[in-house]
């Protein structure tokens, strides 16, 4: 069978998207060689492969709109009866759409950078470098061994329709999770690359032409991973929302790199301070978003002899080991030529506070990343494999974030360069009011939902304290400020603050006092749980049976009700077809408390059904948090805006 | 390298101050680190490993490990709300494993799943017979990732699902 015209156009794109990066990194490197310039060659190249990069995209796209299953990918990742919305989403469906996906951001990001930041001559070509490799890197490996547009080998083999894609996914928050964190991942490309025309072309200003795309990567990691954990905790209906499973973990790593990098850059604005520690930061960041894909899409992490089953691993780990060599090779030869002021005269001034700050997120850091990746190394030295479990991170998290919680309520406050000043002592006096009110106020609304009020870990006490502490100082410094100087950096900065405390005030308290149980309910008998009342309600039809678009799925009504009101919840079971397992819809009944979750796990017969209930107090606070915080995020985004 | 040893050594005593509070709060982290990593990680077997270990007398008991592979197709059965399912792997080694609770939506007969718990020597008062070598597990897990397709297909198994053109959807 012959190809569509537009499949045949996406694969001639990805053609030219491999070559055109190919020619952009050669004639970049002939530019920074040689005396002749080849800059303008090496642009036009790289445009030549953002224009293969859209072809490609078009051709997939139209590919899976026009349920063309002789293309393998769209047979894997989509079918007749997919929603719409999902044949788009199915683009980066699986591992060949994701390259194809990052590839495309990547060509986005750098392109944007370059016309805007208007990059001529070595800084361009220093600057496309990075983004060249990276395209050649992946549109290769599409290329060999995952292209999105291949066909089937031959033609008896091509389907009528095709598998489609998990139902699982099938949900708004999943569509919008992967393609968030590949813009967060991709984003961080282009603060690296200026990063790379500082250690090759002496560029000063790389922070402050790096910090706008710093803050948009940042934005995009942080939205996508709390979609992600949103997601997982609506849809999976398991009760958690962060289960420090491998996949999570990639995002996180250079979550926390980045973080830093976005603290001590302001340091170096402020003050030319830690130059080559920002330098070490961003490139060890994208060096983070490769080795977190290469542990996720290659299967080491289960063990290092699925690893060796493709060679996808090997290509990556090599790409991962030039690249290092590179990144790390031209900073240590520049290391001495780095200009950089170290001069930390007062002990508590900000600059201070950033570095300690950055020590416990490399402290983070470090524990995730043992924690992701030592059953990899512990199969590498002695053979046995071993599984790394959440009470690992349980144990060794909360003693790193927690100083970084005090730190990021005091911080702000403090002064560059100066001792602490009056500004500090007057908040700190206001703060500890706040504090001391925000802890009585959580005490009381633990007691009033049956917690003992007294008993509780320090964590959970300490997190209580802080959001008060840093709330009324915070609330003081906007109503203080002048008009005109209202909303910049400095305020974006401190809502993502009180957003943070939020989070970490729902993060310990419905981890520590979860409460998880089954419950067998029948028809019309209610059952006390906590201080709930949980009802089964059928009519006398038994068992709702429900058509959905592409599903059919049972339904139960439970009346739910307590002290503030009464719910009917209906969890489902949901069956997509001969492909897929059932999946499980849960009732949610929440409020700013305490949510209560019922899942249905079997059904016995017609009036008794069994559920898994979970009751998490304050866990609303991690959404209202994540909300808060991405709101900062804006006001940053808004006022850095050149 | 060793020359910014030399230029901290010149460097105000404040600075020495911060330095060395730095390094001791990383070393104290890098301790609970790999202290926290010892206690906490878990044995994971593939059932083929399990069938040696459990042949050669060096599988012990009472101890968590997690057990790793493939719910063989047709074996889950459920006795008075305990499931009871058989994990395999490409090796064909099996374990039988004995599960008591809500299984997570993505299990499924052909799927892969990880199975934590551990050999008991005894159970419930009785004595628990060795031979038998039930695995009591406590915790399933099923791989949870990204990919939207139900798993990679490689060229043998989607000629399998699609040879005669019509999906048949479950695996034979």
């Amino acid at each position: 069978m012959i190809a569509s015209w537009p499949v045949f156009l996406g694969r001639f794109g990805l053609w030219a998207l491999c070559l055109g990066a190919l020619f952009a990194l050669v004639f970049s490197v002939l530019d920074l060689k040689s005396k002749s310039t080849w800059s303008s060659v090496a642009k036009r190249s790289f445009l030549t492969s953002c224009i293969g990069s859209l072809l490609t995209v078009f051709g997939l796209q139209y590919a899976l709109f026009t349920h063309d299953f002789s293309i393998r990918y769209v047979a894997t990742v989509s079918s007749k009866s997919q929603p719409t919305m999902y044949l788009f989403s199915a683009w980066w469906g699986s591992l060949e759409g994701g390259l194809l996906l990052w590839a495309f951001l990547i060509c986005l990001f750098a392109f944007l950078a370059i016309s805007k930041d208007k990059l001529r001559g070595s800084i361009l070509t220093s600057f496309l470098l990075l983004p060249s490799a990276t395209l050649c890197f992946f549109s290769g490996l599409m290329l060999k061994f995952a292209n999105p547009l291949a066909s089937f080998d031959d033609r008896f083999t091509i389907p009528l329709d095709g598998i489609g894609m998990n139902p699982l996914l099938q949900d708004p928050g999943m569509a919008i999770h992967p393609p968030l964190l590949y813009l967060g991942f991709t984003g961080i490309t282009i603060p690296a690359s200026y990063a790379i025309t500082h250690l090759l072309n002496k560029n000063e200003e790389w922070i402050q032409l790096s910090r706008y795309w710093t803050n948009y990567a940042w934005f995009f990691l942080t939205t996508g991973i709390l979609v992600g954990s949103w997601w997982a905790y609506h849809e999976l209906g398991w009760g958690g929302w962060w289960f420090w499973d491998p996949v999570e973990n990639a995002s996180l790593m250079p979550w926390l790199l980045l973080t830093a990098f976005a603290h001590s850059a302001l340091a170096f604005r402020a003050r030319k301070l830690f130059n080559r520690w920002n330098l070490f930061l961003i490139l060890a960041a994208y060096g983070m978003t490769l080795v977190g894909t290469f542990i996720t899409r290659s299967g080491i992490i289960t063990s290092v002899h699925a690893f060796s089953e493709s060679d996808l691993g090997y290509w990556f780990l090599g790409y991962i080991t030039v690249y290092l060599l590179f990144a790390f090779g031209f900073l240590g030869f520049n290391w001495d030529s780095l200009k950089d002021n170290s001069n930390l005269k007062e002990s508590a001034s900000k600059e201070n506070a950033i570095l300690f700050n950055n020590l416990l997120f490399l402290g983070m850091f470090v524990a995730v990343f043992f924690g992701t990746t030592w059953p990899i190394f512990s199969e590498i030295s002695t053979g046995e494999k071993v599984s790394v479990g959440a009470p690992y991170f349980e144990k060794t998290i909360p003693p790193i974030s927690m100083p970084a919680l005090i730190l990021l309520s005091v911080a702000p406050w403090l002064s560059w360069k100066r001792k602490i000043g009056k500004k500090f002592k007057n908040y700190l006096k206001i703060g500890i009011i706040g504090g001391l009110l925000s802890f009585l106020f959580f005490s009381y609304i633990r007691s009033s939902i049956g917690l003992p009020w007294f008993d509780s870990s320090w964590e959970h006490f300490l997190t209580t304290f802080l959001l008060g502490f840093t709330l009324l100082p915070t609330c003081k410094e906007f109503l203080d400020s002048k008009k005109g100087r209202f909303m910049n950096s400095y305020h974006g900065g401190l809502i993502v603050h009180v957003g943070v405390l939020f989070l970490a005030i729902g993060a310990t308290a419905s981890v520590e006092h979860k409460f998880q149980t089954d419950a067998i309910l029948e028809n019309e008998i209610p059952f006390v749980l906590d201080d709930y009342d949980v009802e089964l309600i059928q009519d006398a039809n038994g068992l709702q049976v429900i058509n959905g678009e592409n599903y059919s799925s049972f339904g139960t009504s439970v009346k739910v009700s307590s002290d503030n009101g009464t719910k009917i919840l209906s969890p489902e079971k949901r069956d997509y077809g001969p492909n897929w397992s059932p999946t499980t819809e849960m009732g949610l009944k929440s409020n700013w408390k305490r949510d209560i979750t019922l899942s249905m796990s079997e059904i016995i017969n017609d009036s008794k059904v069994r559920y898994r209930v979970t009751i998490q107090p304050f866990l609303k606070f991690i959404w209202i948090g994540g909300v808060v915080s991405i709101l900062g995020f804006l006001v940053i985004i808004g006022s850095e805006r050149r | 390298m060793l020359s910014f040893l030399e230029k901290a050594r010149k460097k105000p005593a404040t600075m020495n101050r911060t330095m060395i509070s730095l390094i001791m709060a990383f070393l104290a982290i890098l301790w609970l680190v790999f202290s926290g990593i010892q206690d906490a990680s878990l044995f994971f077997y593939f059932p083929t490993e399990v069938e040696q270990s459990i042949i050669s007398d060096e599988m012990e008991q009472d101890a968590r490990i997690r057990i790793g592979g493939f719910v063989q197709p047709d074996s889950i059965s459920i006795e008075d709300e305990i499931i009871f399912f058989v994990l395999t792997d490409d090796e064909r080694g099996v374990v039988r494993v004995r599960y008591e609770g809500i299984l997570p939506d993505m299990f499924a007969e052909g799927q892969g799943a990880v199975a934590e718990g551990m050999f008991p020597s005894e159970v419930d008062g009785g004595y628990f017979f060795p031979d038998e070598w039930i695995f009591y597990a406590d915790d399933i897990f099923v791989k949870h990732g990204e990919e939207y397709s139900k798993e990679h297909l490689d060229k043998t198994e989607m000629k399998k699902r699609f040879g005669s053109g019509i999906p048949s959807g479950t695996l034979e």
